[in-house]
Protein backbone atom coordinates (compact mmCIF):
# COMPACT_ATOMS: atom_id res chain seq x y z
CA UNK A 1 0.00 0.00 0.00
CA UNK A 2 1.15 3.67 -0.51
CA UNK A 3 -0.01 6.48 1.70
CA UNK A 4 0.38 10.28 1.51
CA UNK A 5 0.14 11.56 5.50
CA UNK A 6 -0.59 15.32 5.43
CA UNK A 7 1.22 16.50 2.70
CA UNK A 8 1.23 20.21 1.06
CA UNK A 9 3.15 20.81 -1.84
CA UNK A 10 3.59 24.17 -4.11
CA UNK A 11 5.36 24.46 -7.06
CA UNK A 12 8.43 26.72 -7.31
CA UNK A 13 7.46 28.95 -10.11
CA UNK A 14 3.43 29.29 -9.34
CA UNK A 15 1.16 29.91 -6.81
CA UNK A 16 -0.49 26.25 -7.31
CA UNK A 17 -0.22 24.46 -3.76
CA UNK A 18 -1.25 21.23 -3.59
CA UNK A 19 -2.53 19.67 -0.28
CA UNK A 20 -3.67 16.56 0.85
CA UNK A 21 -4.69 15.42 4.74
CA UNK A 22 -4.73 11.66 4.65
CA UNK A 23 -4.98 9.43 1.50
CA UNK A 24 -4.38 5.76 0.63
CA UNK A 25 -3.79 3.63 -1.79
CA UNK A 26 -4.50 -0.14 -0.89
CA UNK A 27 -2.28 -3.11 -2.43
CA UNK A 28 -4.96 -5.11 -4.61
CA UNK A 29 -7.15 -2.25 -5.67
CA UNK A 30 -7.82 0.33 -8.23
CA UNK A 31 -8.43 4.17 -6.68
CA UNK A 32 -9.62 6.45 -9.45
CA UNK A 33 -8.07 10.17 -9.43
CA UNK A 34 -10.71 12.41 -10.81
CA UNK A 35 -11.07 15.84 -11.26
CA UNK A 36 -11.46 18.79 -13.44
CA UNK A 37 -8.25 19.92 -15.83
CA UNK A 38 -5.77 21.54 -13.69
CA UNK A 39 -7.02 20.39 -10.67
CA UNK A 40 -4.12 18.78 -9.49
CA UNK A 41 -3.93 15.03 -10.89
CA UNK A 42 -1.28 14.81 -12.23
CA UNK A 43 0.49 16.79 -9.30
CA UNK A 44 -0.62 13.82 -6.79
CA UNK A 45 0.20 11.16 -9.46
CA UNK A 46 3.89 12.62 -9.48
CA UNK A 47 3.94 13.05 -5.39
CA UNK A 48 2.89 9.45 -5.48
CA UNK A 49 6.11 8.10 -7.17
CA UNK A 50 8.46 10.80 -5.53
CA UNK A 51 9.21 12.95 -8.76
CA UNK A 52 7.78 15.50 -6.22
CA UNK A 53 8.83 15.89 -2.79
CA UNK A 54 6.48 17.25 -0.61
CA UNK A 55 7.80 20.23 1.00
CA UNK A 56 5.96 18.76 4.31
CA UNK A 57 4.16 15.92 5.32
CA UNK A 58 5.27 11.60 4.15
CA UNK A 59 5.31 9.39 1.50
CA UNK A 60 4.60 6.04 3.12
CA UNK A 61 5.44 2.60 0.73
CA UNK A 62 4.29 -0.20 2.49
CA UNK A 63 4.09 1.46 6.36
CA UNK A 64 7.57 2.75 5.76
CA UNK A 65 8.24 6.33 4.97
CA UNK A 66 9.76 6.51 1.40
CA UNK A 67 9.88 10.89 1.37
CA UNK A 68 13.43 10.97 1.19
CA UNK A 69 13.85 7.83 -0.59
CA UNK A 70 15.90 8.11 -4.08
CA UNK A 71 13.82 7.59 -6.78
CA UNK A 72 15.44 4.13 -7.84
CA UNK A 73 14.39 2.75 -4.68
CA UNK A 74 11.00 3.72 -4.95
CA UNK A 75 10.93 2.36 -8.69
CA UNK A 76 11.91 -0.64 -7.28
CA UNK A 77 7.66 -0.84 -5.16
CA UNK A 78 5.90 2.16 -7.79
CA UNK A 79 5.80 1.98 -11.11
CA UNK A 80 4.47 5.26 -13.07
CA UNK A 81 2.87 5.24 -16.67
CA UNK A 82 3.51 7.88 -18.89
CA UNK A 83 1.01 9.75 -20.50
CA UNK A 84 2.50 9.60 -23.25
CA UNK A 85 4.32 5.90 -23.44
CA UNK A 86 7.07 6.94 -26.39
CA UNK A 87 8.68 8.91 -23.07
CA UNK A 88 9.36 5.54 -21.61
CA UNK A 89 10.64 3.33 -24.22
CA UNK A 90 14.48 3.78 -24.55
CA UNK A 91 15.05 0.30 -26.67
CA UNK A 92 15.45 -0.39 -30.36
CA UNK A 93 13.62 -3.59 -29.75
CA UNK A 94 10.60 -5.06 -28.12
CA UNK A 95 12.63 -7.59 -26.42
CA UNK A 96 15.52 -5.23 -25.31
CA UNK A 97 13.19 -3.03 -24.28
CA UNK A 98 12.11 -5.60 -21.22
CA UNK A 99 15.84 -6.40 -20.74
CA UNK A 100 17.23 -3.10 -20.70
CA UNK A 101 17.00 -2.68 -16.75
CA UNK A 102 18.01 -5.92 -15.63
CA UNK A 103 21.12 -6.22 -17.82
CA UNK A 104 21.77 -2.56 -16.70
CA UNK A 105 21.79 -3.93 -12.80
CA UNK A 106 23.66 -6.66 -13.96
CA UNK A 107 21.11 -9.45 -13.39
CA UNK A 108 21.17 -13.01 -14.60
CA UNK A 109 20.77 -13.22 -18.18
CA UNK A 110 19.15 -16.66 -18.79
CA UNK A 111 16.59 -15.82 -15.91
CA UNK A 112 15.88 -11.61 -17.30
CA UNK A 113 15.45 -13.29 -20.63
CA UNK A 114 12.92 -15.94 -19.47
CA UNK A 115 10.62 -13.40 -17.34
CA UNK A 116 11.07 -11.04 -20.53
CA UNK A 117 9.22 -14.03 -22.53
CA UNK A 118 6.59 -14.41 -20.06
CA UNK A 119 5.47 -10.69 -19.74
CA UNK A 120 5.51 -10.54 -23.44
CA UNK A 121 3.34 -13.15 -23.78
CA UNK A 122 1.42 -12.09 -21.46
CA UNK A 123 0.47 -8.61 -22.69
CA UNK A 124 0.46 -10.05 -26.40
CA UNK A 125 3.10 -8.96 -27.65
CA UNK A 126 5.48 -12.24 -28.64
CA UNK A 127 5.03 -11.70 -31.97
CA UNK A 128 6.36 -7.87 -31.60
CA UNK A 129 9.33 -9.42 -30.01
CA UNK A 130 11.80 -7.91 -32.65
CA UNK A 131 9.68 -5.03 -33.90
CA UNK A 132 11.23 -1.49 -33.21
CA UNK A 133 9.61 0.00 -30.31
CA UNK A 134 9.34 3.36 -32.89
CA UNK A 135 7.16 1.66 -34.76
CA UNK A 136 4.60 0.39 -32.40
CA UNK A 137 1.05 1.36 -32.11
CA UNK A 138 0.38 3.92 -29.41
CA UNK A 139 -1.52 0.78 -27.67
CA UNK A 140 1.49 -1.42 -27.94
CA UNK A 141 3.89 1.25 -26.52
CA UNK A 142 1.57 1.19 -23.59
CA UNK A 143 1.16 -2.28 -22.61
CA UNK A 144 5.13 -2.66 -23.53
CA UNK A 145 5.39 0.31 -21.30
CA UNK A 146 3.68 -1.01 -18.47
CA UNK A 147 5.13 -4.83 -19.02
CA UNK A 148 8.45 -3.08 -18.64
CA UNK A 149 7.38 -1.74 -15.51
CA UNK A 150 6.52 -5.26 -14.31
CA UNK A 151 9.91 -6.30 -15.16
CA UNK A 152 11.77 -4.25 -12.97
CA UNK A 153 9.16 -5.16 -9.71
CA UNK A 154 6.56 -2.81 -9.06
CA UNK A 155 3.94 -3.26 -7.18
CA UNK A 156 1.82 -0.31 -7.32
CA UNK A 157 1.27 1.20 -10.66
CA UNK A 158 0.92 4.82 -11.16
CA UNK A 159 -1.16 6.02 -14.61
CA UNK A 160 -1.16 9.36 -15.91
CA UNK A 161 -4.41 9.37 -17.80
CA UNK A 162 -3.82 6.01 -19.49
CA UNK A 163 -6.47 5.53 -22.10
CA UNK A 164 -6.23 9.41 -23.99
CA UNK A 165 -5.71 8.50 -27.65
CA UNK A 166 -6.45 4.87 -27.22
CA UNK A 167 -9.40 3.24 -29.66
CA UNK A 168 -12.08 1.19 -27.79
CA UNK A 169 -10.12 -2.32 -28.74
CA UNK A 170 -7.17 -1.01 -26.69
CA UNK A 171 -9.26 0.14 -24.33
CA UNK A 172 -10.53 -2.74 -23.64
CA UNK A 173 -7.57 -4.74 -23.41
CA UNK A 174 -6.01 -2.30 -20.86
CA UNK A 175 -8.63 -2.43 -18.93
CA UNK A 176 -8.71 -6.69 -19.15
CA UNK A 177 -4.93 -6.28 -17.89
CA UNK A 178 -5.72 -3.58 -15.18
CA UNK A 179 -8.26 -6.08 -13.84
CA UNK A 180 -5.87 -9.31 -14.21
CA UNK A 181 -3.08 -7.18 -12.35
CA UNK A 182 -5.40 -5.90 -9.56
CA UNK A 183 -6.78 -9.88 -8.96
CA UNK A 184 -2.40 -10.74 -8.45
CA UNK A 185 -2.77 -8.16 -5.69
CA UNK A 186 -1.43 -5.31 -7.79
CA UNK A 187 -2.55 -1.67 -6.68
CA UNK A 188 -3.63 0.97 -9.43
CA UNK A 189 -3.87 4.92 -9.04
CA UNK A 190 -5.27 6.10 -11.91
CA UNK A 191 -5.37 9.82 -12.92
CA UNK A 192 -8.45 9.85 -15.64
CA UNK A 193 -11.52 11.29 -17.17
CA UNK A 194 -12.53 8.13 -18.38
CA UNK A 195 -16.14 6.81 -17.23
CA UNK A 196 -15.67 3.76 -18.81
CA UNK A 197 -12.88 2.63 -15.89
CA UNK A 198 -15.08 3.70 -12.94
CA UNK A 199 -16.68 0.28 -13.42
CA UNK A 200 -13.58 -1.16 -12.37
CA UNK A 201 -13.32 0.37 -8.87
CA UNK A 202 -15.76 2.09 -6.44
CA UNK A 203 -12.65 3.78 -4.79
CA UNK A 204 -12.69 7.30 -6.07
CA UNK A 205 -10.56 10.07 -5.34
CA UNK A 206 -11.47 13.68 -6.37
CA UNK A 207 -8.93 16.55 -6.80
CA UNK A 208 -10.17 19.87 -6.57
CA UNK A 209 -8.18 23.19 -6.88
CA UNK A 210 -5.33 21.37 -5.37
CA UNK A 211 -7.36 19.46 -2.72
CA UNK A 212 -8.03 15.98 -2.45
CA UNK A 213 -11.52 14.90 -1.33
CA UNK A 214 -12.22 11.02 -1.18
CA UNK A 215 -15.58 10.26 -3.01
CA UNK A 216 -16.98 6.48 -2.08
CA UNK B 1 12.47 52.65 -28.55
CA UNK B 2 14.51 49.27 -29.38
CA UNK B 3 17.67 48.51 -31.10
CA UNK B 4 17.37 46.65 -33.75
CA UNK B 5 17.79 42.73 -33.89
CA UNK B 6 20.49 43.23 -36.59
CA UNK B 7 22.03 45.55 -34.52
CA UNK B 8 21.76 43.04 -31.45
CA UNK B 9 23.38 40.35 -33.64
CA UNK B 10 26.21 42.53 -35.23
CA UNK B 11 27.10 42.72 -31.99
CA UNK B 12 26.79 38.72 -30.83
CA UNK B 13 28.68 37.98 -34.04
CA UNK B 14 31.61 40.76 -33.28
CA UNK B 15 31.42 39.58 -29.40
CA UNK B 16 31.74 36.13 -30.06
CA UNK B 17 34.39 36.43 -32.81
CA UNK B 18 36.44 38.19 -30.70
CA UNK B 19 36.27 36.01 -27.72
CA UNK B 20 37.88 33.18 -30.16
CA UNK B 21 40.31 35.36 -31.16
CA UNK B 22 41.62 36.97 -28.23
CA UNK B 23 44.13 34.99 -25.81
CA UNK B 24 45.35 37.47 -23.47
CA UNK B 25 43.68 37.46 -19.91
CA UNK B 26 43.29 41.33 -19.71
CA UNK B 27 41.37 41.51 -23.27
CA UNK B 28 39.01 38.55 -22.63
CA UNK B 29 38.59 40.95 -19.25
CA UNK B 30 38.17 43.54 -21.04
CA UNK B 31 35.60 42.02 -23.50
CA UNK B 32 33.53 40.16 -20.64
CA UNK B 33 33.31 43.80 -19.02
CA UNK B 34 32.00 45.05 -22.93
CA UNK B 35 29.65 41.55 -23.37
CA UNK B 36 27.79 42.60 -19.56
CA UNK B 37 27.63 46.43 -20.94
CA UNK B 38 25.49 45.75 -24.18
CA UNK B 39 23.61 43.17 -22.43
CA UNK B 40 22.24 45.24 -19.87
CA UNK B 41 21.59 48.03 -22.64
CA UNK B 42 20.28 45.92 -24.94
CA UNK B 43 17.58 45.22 -22.00
CA UNK B 44 18.81 41.99 -20.27
CA UNK B 45 17.21 42.12 -17.24
CA UNK B 46 20.69 41.78 -14.75
CA UNK B 47 19.08 39.53 -11.74
CA UNK B 48 17.24 36.85 -14.49
CA UNK B 49 20.95 37.14 -16.88
CA UNK B 50 23.18 36.28 -13.57
CA UNK B 51 20.53 32.90 -12.44
CA UNK B 52 21.01 31.83 -15.97
CA UNK B 53 24.59 32.47 -15.77
CA UNK B 54 24.93 30.50 -12.61
CA UNK B 55 23.66 27.45 -14.36
CA UNK B 56 26.91 27.38 -16.53
CA UNK B 57 29.54 27.57 -13.56
CA UNK B 58 30.00 24.00 -13.30
CA UNK B 59 31.01 23.83 -16.71
CA UNK B 60 32.86 26.59 -16.92
CA UNK B 61 35.20 25.38 -13.68
CA UNK B 62 35.42 22.00 -15.57
CA UNK B 63 36.23 23.61 -19.02
CA UNK B 64 39.59 25.95 -16.43
CA UNK B 65 40.29 22.44 -14.50
CA UNK B 66 40.38 20.43 -17.60
CA UNK B 67 43.03 22.75 -19.37
CA UNK B 68 45.04 23.15 -16.70
CA UNK B 69 45.58 20.11 -16.34
CA UNK B 70 46.31 18.95 -19.56
CA UNK B 71 48.73 22.05 -20.55
CA UNK B 72 52.34 20.27 -19.57
CA UNK B 73 55.15 22.48 -19.53
CA UNK B 74 56.50 25.75 -18.55
CA UNK B 75 57.12 26.70 -14.55
CA UNK B 76 55.41 24.69 -12.41
CA UNK B 77 52.36 26.20 -10.27
CA UNK B 78 51.61 23.31 -7.96
CA UNK B 79 53.59 20.23 -7.23
CA UNK B 80 52.67 16.95 -5.21
CA UNK B 81 56.23 15.58 -4.78
CA UNK B 82 57.77 14.62 -8.12
CA UNK B 83 54.64 15.15 -9.99
CA UNK B 84 53.37 18.73 -11.22
CA UNK B 85 49.63 18.73 -11.38
CA UNK B 86 49.77 23.02 -12.79
CA UNK B 87 52.19 24.67 -14.38
CA UNK B 88 51.75 28.55 -15.09
CA UNK B 89 50.76 27.99 -18.93
CA UNK B 90 48.12 25.71 -17.89
CA UNK B 91 46.47 27.95 -15.13
CA UNK B 92 46.43 30.77 -17.74
CA UNK B 93 44.98 28.84 -20.79
CA UNK B 94 42.33 27.13 -18.14
CA UNK B 95 41.61 30.43 -17.08
CA UNK B 96 41.59 32.15 -20.81
CA UNK B 97 39.36 28.84 -21.88
CA UNK B 98 36.55 29.66 -18.58
CA UNK B 99 36.49 33.62 -19.50
CA UNK B 100 35.92 32.83 -23.34
CA UNK B 101 33.10 31.07 -22.77
CA UNK B 102 32.19 33.19 -20.54
CA UNK B 103 31.92 35.93 -22.64
CA UNK B 104 30.12 34.06 -25.24
CA UNK B 105 27.38 33.22 -22.77
CA UNK B 106 27.13 36.88 -22.10
CA UNK B 107 27.29 37.99 -25.33
CA UNK B 108 23.81 35.41 -26.14
CA UNK B 109 22.80 37.48 -23.37
CA UNK B 110 22.23 40.58 -26.01
CA UNK B 111 19.14 38.92 -27.40
CA UNK B 112 17.45 38.51 -24.19
CA UNK B 113 14.86 40.70 -24.34
CA UNK B 114 13.86 40.36 -28.09
CA UNK B 115 11.02 38.58 -29.12
CA UNK B 116 10.92 36.19 -31.47
CA UNK B 117 9.24 37.99 -34.25
CA UNK B 118 11.76 40.62 -34.28
CA UNK B 119 14.27 38.35 -34.36
CA UNK B 120 12.69 36.54 -37.58
CA UNK B 121 12.13 39.85 -39.31
CA UNK B 122 15.98 40.37 -37.99
CA UNK B 123 17.63 37.66 -39.71
CA UNK B 124 14.98 37.89 -42.55
CA UNK B 125 15.81 41.19 -42.89
CA UNK B 126 20.04 40.31 -43.66
CA UNK B 127 18.94 38.18 -46.13
CA UNK B 128 18.59 35.08 -44.81
CA UNK B 129 15.83 32.42 -46.75
CA UNK B 130 12.23 32.32 -44.20
CA UNK B 131 12.16 28.73 -44.16
CA UNK B 132 15.48 28.52 -42.87
CA UNK B 133 14.71 31.20 -40.48
CA UNK B 134 11.45 29.69 -39.27
CA UNK B 135 13.72 26.40 -38.71
CA UNK B 136 15.31 27.84 -36.87
CA UNK B 137 13.14 29.99 -34.87
CA UNK B 138 11.31 26.79 -34.49
CA UNK B 139 14.30 24.45 -33.16
CA UNK B 140 14.66 26.77 -30.55
CA UNK B 141 11.34 26.70 -29.24
CA UNK B 142 11.32 23.40 -28.96
CA UNK B 143 14.49 23.23 -26.80
CA UNK B 144 12.78 23.63 -23.58
CA UNK B 145 10.49 20.36 -24.40
CA UNK B 146 13.03 18.28 -25.62
CA UNK B 147 14.83 19.15 -22.06
CA UNK B 148 11.32 18.60 -20.34
CA UNK B 149 11.13 14.98 -22.64
CA UNK B 150 15.01 14.16 -21.49
CA UNK B 151 14.26 14.61 -17.61
CA UNK B 152 10.89 12.30 -18.19
CA UNK B 153 13.08 9.69 -19.78
CA UNK B 154 15.69 9.80 -16.66
CA UNK B 155 12.76 9.89 -13.94
CA UNK B 156 10.90 6.95 -15.66
CA UNK B 157 14.49 4.99 -15.71
CA UNK B 158 14.84 5.62 -12.44
CA UNK B 159 11.13 4.53 -11.72
CA UNK B 160 11.86 0.77 -13.59
CA UNK B 161 14.15 0.67 -10.18
CA UNK B 162 17.70 2.11 -12.06
CA UNK B 163 19.46 3.85 -8.56
CA UNK B 164 22.10 6.07 -11.12
CA UNK B 165 24.37 5.86 -8.32
CA UNK B 166 24.36 2.16 -8.61
CA UNK B 167 24.85 1.78 -12.07
CA UNK B 168 28.53 0.87 -12.88
CA UNK B 169 30.69 3.31 -14.62
CA UNK B 170 31.19 1.50 -17.72
CA UNK B 171 27.63 1.14 -18.56
CA UNK B 172 26.75 4.62 -17.44
CA UNK B 173 27.19 6.07 -20.79
CA UNK B 174 25.48 3.81 -23.11
CA UNK B 175 22.89 4.26 -20.16
CA UNK B 176 22.37 8.05 -21.05
CA UNK B 177 22.70 7.14 -24.74
CA UNK B 178 19.49 4.95 -24.48
CA UNK B 179 17.94 7.88 -23.05
CA UNK B 180 18.17 9.78 -26.53
CA UNK B 181 15.98 7.61 -27.47
CA UNK B 182 12.51 8.71 -26.79
CA UNK B 183 14.03 12.15 -27.00
CA UNK B 184 15.01 11.43 -31.43
CA UNK B 185 11.43 9.99 -31.79
CA UNK B 186 9.73 12.96 -30.24
CA UNK B 187 11.88 15.07 -32.09
CA UNK B 188 11.07 13.26 -35.46
CA UNK B 189 7.48 13.30 -34.58
CA UNK B 190 7.00 16.71 -33.53
CA UNK B 191 8.45 17.68 -36.57
CA UNK B 192 6.50 16.18 -39.07
CA UNK B 193 3.21 17.10 -36.93
CA UNK B 194 4.95 20.45 -37.70
CA UNK B 195 5.54 19.99 -41.79
CA UNK B 196 2.00 18.78 -41.79
CA UNK B 197 0.23 21.45 -40.24
CA UNK B 198 2.20 24.53 -41.52
CA UNK B 199 1.74 23.20 -45.08
CA UNK B 200 -2.46 22.57 -44.33
CA UNK B 201 -1.65 26.60 -43.88
CA UNK B 202 -0.46 27.03 -46.93
CA UNK B 203 3.47 27.36 -45.73
CA UNK B 204 5.31 27.74 -49.12
CA UNK B 205 2.46 27.79 -51.12
CA UNK B 206 3.82 30.90 -52.83
CA UNK B 207 6.96 32.02 -53.86
CA UNK B 208 7.08 35.59 -53.03
CA UNK B 209 6.41 35.96 -49.12
CA UNK B 210 5.13 39.24 -47.94
CA UNK B 211 5.05 40.14 -44.26
CA UNK B 212 3.06 42.57 -41.97
CA UNK B 213 5.75 43.30 -39.65
CA UNK B 214 8.61 44.83 -41.35
CA UNK B 215 11.83 46.34 -39.61
CA UNK B 216 13.32 49.93 -40.25
CA UNK B 217 16.82 50.48 -39.10
CA UNK B 218 16.89 54.23 -37.32
CA UNK B 219 19.87 56.29 -37.65
CA UNK B 220 20.27 55.23 -33.70
CA UNK B 221 20.53 51.55 -35.19
CA UNK B 222 23.46 52.76 -37.67
CA UNK B 223 25.13 55.19 -35.67
CA UNK B 224 25.29 51.70 -32.95
CA UNK B 225 26.32 49.46 -35.80
CA UNK B 226 29.22 51.50 -37.28
CA UNK B 227 30.17 52.20 -33.28
CA UNK B 228 30.14 48.45 -32.60
CA UNK B 229 31.95 47.58 -35.87
CA UNK B 230 34.91 49.99 -35.48
CA UNK B 231 35.50 49.04 -32.21
CA UNK B 232 35.93 45.24 -33.09
CA UNK B 233 38.27 47.05 -35.84
CA UNK B 234 40.23 49.08 -33.35
CA UNK B 235 40.44 46.45 -30.86
CA UNK B 236 42.03 43.72 -33.69
CA UNK B 237 45.07 46.49 -34.53
CA UNK B 238 45.67 47.28 -31.00
CA UNK B 239 45.65 43.53 -30.38
CA UNK B 240 47.95 42.71 -32.85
Amino acid sequence: MIALSHVVYSYPKGGFVFSCDEAEFPAGEVTLLTGPNGSGKTTLCRLLCGVLRPDKGYLLIDGEDATAWPLGRIGAHVGYLLQEPSRQLFRPSVFEELTFVPELLGRDPQETAAKAEALLAEFGLTRLKDRSTLTLSRGEKQRLALAALLMGGAGFFILDEPTTGLDTDNRRILYDKIDELREKGAGFAIASHDRDLLALSPRRLRVTEGRVVRED
Amino acid sequence: MKTDPRVKLLSLLLLTTAALIFDRLPWLLGLLLASLLLALLFGARPAGFFRRARAFIGLLLAVALLQCLFTRGGVPLLQIGDLTLIYKEGARLGAAAALRYLVIICAAAVLAGESSRRLVAGLSGLGLPYTLVFMLMTALRFLPQFRRSFQDAVISAQLRGVDLKAVPRGKRLGFYGSLLLPVLSEALLRSRELALAMEARGFGAYRERTAYFKLKMQPGDWLLAVLLAAAFAGALILYF
